[in-house]
């Protein structure tokens, strides 16, 4: 069921064919051109060579990678809520499968084509810049592993804000809020490398790293193998611990749900 | 197959003022009311029977779908449907239950039909010949092979409800659940919605619940009707009996080239009498219509005669709206 319900959404998508290719250059050229500018200015107002131990052409890569993995592994926001919402939930009611495993396929399908956006990405960034450490297939494959993780624990995070829609209208801004903080915390805004050292080490427990640059740095290569069996260790719990209060908040909700619209 | 007992369900509803102010202040307190939808019922449906479910809009029809179909929790009362509760939602119960909402579409808008019946197929975990039989029956009789490859908002209303009803019954389902399911559409639509659901229904003998706002819908389709007002049956029972228990007379008319003395021939009869400007028309009880005109017709001068049927759906619209007592 599950790859079928990729194969439909990802259908879904291409269904609009301006939009699919649209998305598929557009964002990943912005993206590179944007981080390109903004911090060779920085380099050169402050007129150094690196800036925490990361130098011009890596901090572009970081960038793209970060800015792909973000939009990569966020999910759609709003699906859930607006299906609750609109009353659009009440086919998944009647439907003999799990509601969440079909979005997250939905997401899986979302991942997929993104994936396709950051190879574009990384193709635009080769064209302009060498890499200054080279990424061995080893880290390609620990990073699609992490990027999956990262992209359920997302997927599950908001879907736990979205389904609070069964008792409050506003869930929506909770959902934004989240974002912010992710984008923050998640390395998406700034390299955490930035941050102060107290805020970096509480940071390694908590589970928005793992959503966006936990994913480029093993992608990178930039992290021990102690590191990384702390980081995939500390995602799996935080999926877990996750995934049983979406389940709860489901319960409870679909206990709620008065099946609007219908 | 379906057993409900006592049944009932409230809403808490939000209430806002209207207007920027009403916004403000729903921010700090909020009201909140009880509504009652669905006061107390109990009814059976059995295998193979087709009850229509009727009443004014409010009146607790699509509740008592939700109910049974497992998308909502009662507040008193319990059901069974094929042995489950249903708000238990059981794989089991979904696999073998289908609904049909004509007011909300449940396939995928970006989708041809198609590839919906695909996933369908996955979800209820079709076996592949039954999947490939179910699908080529259910797509000649409703004729829209040609419509099959082509997305789902580009088709008709009507085109797209015919989709919907095979979405709903690809996996042949044991209980059908069907919410206005001719809503909206024209009237040869319609009819082919309806001819399709009875021959289905004589062949495999589903228990199905339908609800429709159309008269003629209830009337072609449905031996039995429930009919609910204000969250309440206020009739269960043969489609064939509300004539006879609601409607006890038949309107007899008489017309005449002399109007004014057919009707001071008639002043003296029993029953309640209308004037006309061609003449008169009697209410006569049913069992006493051909005693009637054999005593009076050879009493008086007439150029016609008609005898009336007062139209169920009328009687069953004046019960939704009025209740009994008006009927």
């Amino acid at each position: 069921m599950l790859l079928s319900a990729i194969g439909i959404e990802m259908k879904k998508r291409a269904a609009y064919v301006a939009s699919f290719w649209l998305k598929m250059i557009v964002p990943p050229a912005a993206q590179i051109f944007v981080a390109y500018f903004l911090w060779s200015a920085i380099y050169e107002t402050q007129n150094v060579t690196e800036i925490g131990g990361i130098n011009f052409s890596q901090m572009i890569f970081y960038y793209v990678l970060v800015s792909c993995v973000y939009q990569m592994t966020r999910p759609d926001m709003g699906m859930i809520l607006r299906e609750i919402y609109e009353g659009s939930l009440t086919k998944f009611l009647i439907y003999p499968t799990s509601f969440f495993a079909f979005k997250f396929a939905a997401h899986l399908a979302h991942m997929i084509l993104i994936f396709l956006q950051l190879l574009v990405a990384v193709g635009i960034y080769l064209f302009f810049f060498d890499l200054s450490t080279p990424i061995s297939a080893v880290n390609i494959g620990l990073g699609l592993i992490s990027l999956v993780i990262a992209g359920f624990l997302f997927f599950i995070m908001m879907a736990s804000l979205e389904l609070l829609s069964f008792w409050f209208e506003s869930a929506w801004a909770l959902c934004i809020m989240l974002d912010f903080v992710i984008g923050l915390f998640g390395g998406r805004i700034l390299p955490l490398e930035l941050f102060p050292v107290w805020l970096k080490d509480v940071n390694e427990y908590l589970p928005f790293r793992y959503l966006v640059s936990f994913p480029v740095e093993v992608i990178q290569g930039t992290l021990s193998s102690q590191a990384l069996i702390f980081g995939f260790g500390i995602s799996l719990f935080w999926c877990f611990v996750i995934t049983l209060i979406a389940h709860a908040v489901w319960d409870r909700g679909s206990y709620q749900y008065t099946g609007t619209g219908m | 197959m379906i057993e409900a007992v006592n049944l009932g369900k409230s809403f808490k509803i939000h209430k806002k003022d209207p207007g920027f102010w009403g916004s403000v202040k729903s921010l700090f307190f909020r009201k909140w009311e009880l509504k009652e939808a669905l006061k107390t019922v109990s009814f059976k449906i059995n295998e193979g029977e087709l009850v229509g479910l009727v009443g004014a809009n409010g009146a607790g029809k699509t509740t008592i779908v939700k109910l049974l179909a497992g998308i909502i929790h009662p507040s008193t009362g319990t059901a069974s449907v094929l042995g489950f509760k249903p708000w238990e939602r059981k794989n089991e119960f979904r696999k073998q239950i289908g609904l049909l909402m004509g007011q909300k579409a449940q396939l995928w808008w970006d989708l041809t039909g198609a590839d919906c019946f695909l996933l369908l197929r996955e979800i209820y975990q079709l076996d592949s010949k039954l999947y490939k039989d179910n699908l080529s029956e259910l797509v000649e009789t409703l004729n829209v092979s040609s419509l099959l490859d082509i997305q789902i908002r580009r088709l008709s209303l009507g085109e797209r409800m015919k989709m919907e009803l095979i979405a709903s019954l690809l996996h042949r389902p044991k209980v059908l659940f069907l919410d206005e399911p001719t809503l909206g559409l024209d009237l040869t639509a319609q009819r082919a919605i309806r001819k399709f659901l009875l021959d289905y229904v004589a062949k495999y003998k589903p228990a199905v619940l339908l609800t429709s706002h159309y008269m003629q819908d209830i009337e072609e389709l449905c031996d039995r009707i429930i009919i609910i007002r204000e969250g309440s049956f206020v009739y269960d029972g043969p489609l064939s009996a509300v004539l006879s228990t609601y409607a006890p007379d038949k309107l007899i008319s008489l017309t005449s080239k002399d109007p004014s003395s057919l009707q001071q021939k008639l002043s003296a009869c029993a029953y309640k009498l209308d004037s006309t400007e061609t003449g008169a028309k009697i209410h006569v009880p049913r069992t006493q219509v051909n005693s009637f005109l054999a005593s009076v017709l050879p009493q008086i001068d007439v150029d016609d005669i008609t005898i009336e049927e007062e139209e169920i759906g009328s009687i069953i619209e004046s019960i939704m709206t009025k209740g009994l007592h008006a009927a």
